[in-house]
């Protein structure tokens, strides 16, 4: 999570130390693999991905610049992968499709607090429900924001908005969903 | 702690809207941490504001199922793509040779192949240990107020005086407790779980504890630590899982390596003395060797763990912000003090000495002054029970003044 580490490990890597691309590895697999599945959902193509992002910055090794976004650059590399591939494999109606489709339940989890209840599972019925209502844009900002624990930055340079524009999407988000968890049942 | 931030959040209003709850980056990582703290912040946010409880639990559980959409590759997975990076690696720096070299390439990626497996290997295996430590960590967070030891059916024992020594016979199954020197306490390991679970040990601050395991090594305990070993051990080592300070007295047996595991590194020795400081809370992790050798290993390195063999007298310094480690020769009484009941300084700056007390009572302590915190001091310092003894000492040696401000906070000026 500290930022001052995965730049280290990136300055690292581009002045050639080939140690240093094996921590960025480990620092970003687990949020990579959480994305690309929620991209596309088939085990195998993400990690097939995960392993060409990683392969491509060996091979631009020394045309790589010093970004102090790397988390961004390396899962927006991740998110145009698996689109290259999807493409290349003519699967191109899918990808309107499949990018944050709604498919997922935001579901289950174990915890203690005030799991169980019933009132639990009516509110994560419903959060769901608020969460389905929500553009795919929305949903993976949302995802970005709070699975994946991105900062503004990181999700504007993702999606490819302005910060204030990533800022807005995130509130928006929220309110909508605000509105469609609280809202008056109809009569 | 926990309770002053909510002191500080009453004061100044809080929006509890759920989108602005979502929004409040401090109130997400609370969340997210989790724990009995998060959950006594919670209960007292609701109590606050009940009129916003639907606000707040809608938040919550939105935090908790996005979270819960992050998911883990195991480390067989993660090392099979790695190995797929590597081997691509690998030919980049082949294929511009020329064609006469083929079989040469070949034996050289099958050797680099070998040797990235076995370092793989290590990396996962040690991070798996350190996951099933950790679990137990995890599951246990309460906050003791006396020392605590667990037993294979997870009933809790405590005990009830400073210093008290715990004593395990070679078989592990019996135990026996000595407080205040005298007073014999027997306990029995249940039989049939012996084996596979593990016990635990819980220092809390202002305490220490001595610890002698079932093969005869014996363990001091400094405060605010936690050790988690096996009542008998089985299998190729002896592994044991630190958090806080220990200074080990390792029974030697060279078929059975003795093997420390803390977050950051790893120590693994046949028979031996030393410390090892590894608190979760400070930037360094430490291992003082003072008799004997022992191989420090770093751990979140996924190639080549870097392993050093230490002298005696010498001491590895791993920074955790920078994952780098130094060697140095240290003075052993500066680093090992603390299990006789008092802290040894030489020509260490005030605030080092500070630290080190705030650290043993988790008591927070300001010196008011750059100049007046860096002047060197030598000398010993008593850890007595009371934590005012020890401030008023502490003060008394520096020549200062101690006053206290309006939240009972020690602060020593000139």
């Amino acid at each position: 999570m500290s930022e001052p580490n995965e730049l280290n490990y990136w300055r690292k890597f581009l002045r050639g130390d080939s140690e240093a691309l094996s921590n960025l590895y480990l620092l970003f697999v687990d949020d990579l693999y959480s994305y690309g599945i929620k991209i596309y959902h088939d085990e195998s193509l993400v990690k097939d991905s995960i392993q060409d992002v990683f392969i491509g910055l060996i091979e631009k090794q020394d045309k790589l610049s010093i970004s102090s976004n790397v988390k961004a650059y390396i899962l927006k590399s991740l998110r145009n992968k698996i689109l290259e591939e999807l493409r290349t494999q003519n699967r191109r109606n899918e990808i309107k499709n499949l990018i944050f489709s709604s498919e997922e339940n935001y579901s289950g989890y174990a915890d203690t607090l005030f799991a169980g209840s019933e009132e639990h599972h009516n509110r994560q019925a419903i959060l769901s429900a608020a969460l389905k209502n929500l553009s795919k844009h929305q949903r993976e900002a949302i995802f970005l924001k709070y699975t994946n624990n991105c900062t503004y930055e990181q999700i504007a340079e993702i999606m490819e908005i302005s910060i204030p524009s990533a800022r807005t999407l995130i509130y928006r988000s929220l309110k909508q969903m605000k509105q469609f968890v609280f809202k008056k049942p109809d009569k | 702690m926990s309770i002053q931030i909510i002191y500080y959040r009453s004061q100044n209003k809080m929006n509890i809207e759920f989108e602005s709850l979502l929004r409040d980056e401090s109130f997400v990582d609370k969340i997210t941490k989790g724990g009995a703290e998060a959950e006594q912040y919670v209960k007292n946010l609701v109590l606050q504001y009940p009129e916003k409880k639907e606000d707040i639990l809608f938040a919550i559980q939105f935090i908790k199922s996005t979270t819960a959409e992050h998911r883990r590759l195991s480390g067989d997975e993660a090392s099979e793509i790695w190995s797929k990076i590597r081997d691509r690696q690998k030919l980049e720096k082949i294929t511009p040779e020329k064609t006469n070299r083929k079989i040469f390439s070949t034996i050289w990626k099958v050797a680099a192949g070998i040797v990235i497996l076995i370092g793989l290997g290590y990396y996962f295996h040690s991070q798996s240990d350190l996951r099933s430590f950790k679990q137990i960590v995890e599951s246990s967070e309460k906050v003791y107020e006396e020392g605590v030891l667990i037993l294979s059916d997870g009933l809790e024992h405590k005990l009830q005086k400073n210093e008290s020594a715990v004593e395990y016979d070679p078989s592990g199954e019996e135990i026996f407790i000595t407080e205040a020197g005298n007073t014999e306490k027997k306990l029995k390991n249940p039989a049939n779980e012996r084996q596979k679970n593990l016990n635990q040990i819980i220092v809390p601050f202002g305490r220490r504890h001595c610890i002698t395991l079932c093969d005869g090594t014996t363990v001091q305990l400094n405060s605010g630590s936690q050790l988690i070993f096996p009542a008998n051990f089985t299998g190729n080592n002896r592994k044991v899982y630190l958090k806080g300070e220990g200074y080990f007295e390792v029974a030697k047996n060279s078929a059975m390596p003795f093997v420390v595991i803390t977050d950051y590194l790893d120590i693994d020795v046949t028979g031996t003395i030393f410390n090892i400081s590894a608190y979760e809370d400070e930037k360094t992790a430490s291992a003082v060797l003072v008799e004997g050798s022992v191989n420090v290993t770093q751990k979140n390195k996924l190639f080549s763990n870097p392993k050093y063999t230490l002298e005696p007298g010498q001491g590895y310094f791993y920074s955790i912000n920078t994952s780098k480690a130094t060697v140095n020769k240290v003075d052993i009484i500066n680093y090992v003090g603390w299990k006789d009941g008092w802290l040894q300084f030489k020509d260490q700056p005030l605030i080092n000495i500070v630290r080190r007390v705030e650290k043993y009572y988790n008591k927070e302590i300001l010196i008011k002054g750059e100049e007046l915190a860096n002047t060197l001091i030598s000398g010993k310092l008593v850890l007595s029970d009371e934590f005012d003894d020890a401030v008023i000492h502490l003060a008394k040696t520096v020549e200062g003044h101690l006053n206290q401000n309006e939240k009972q906070i020690y602060i020593i000026t000139e």
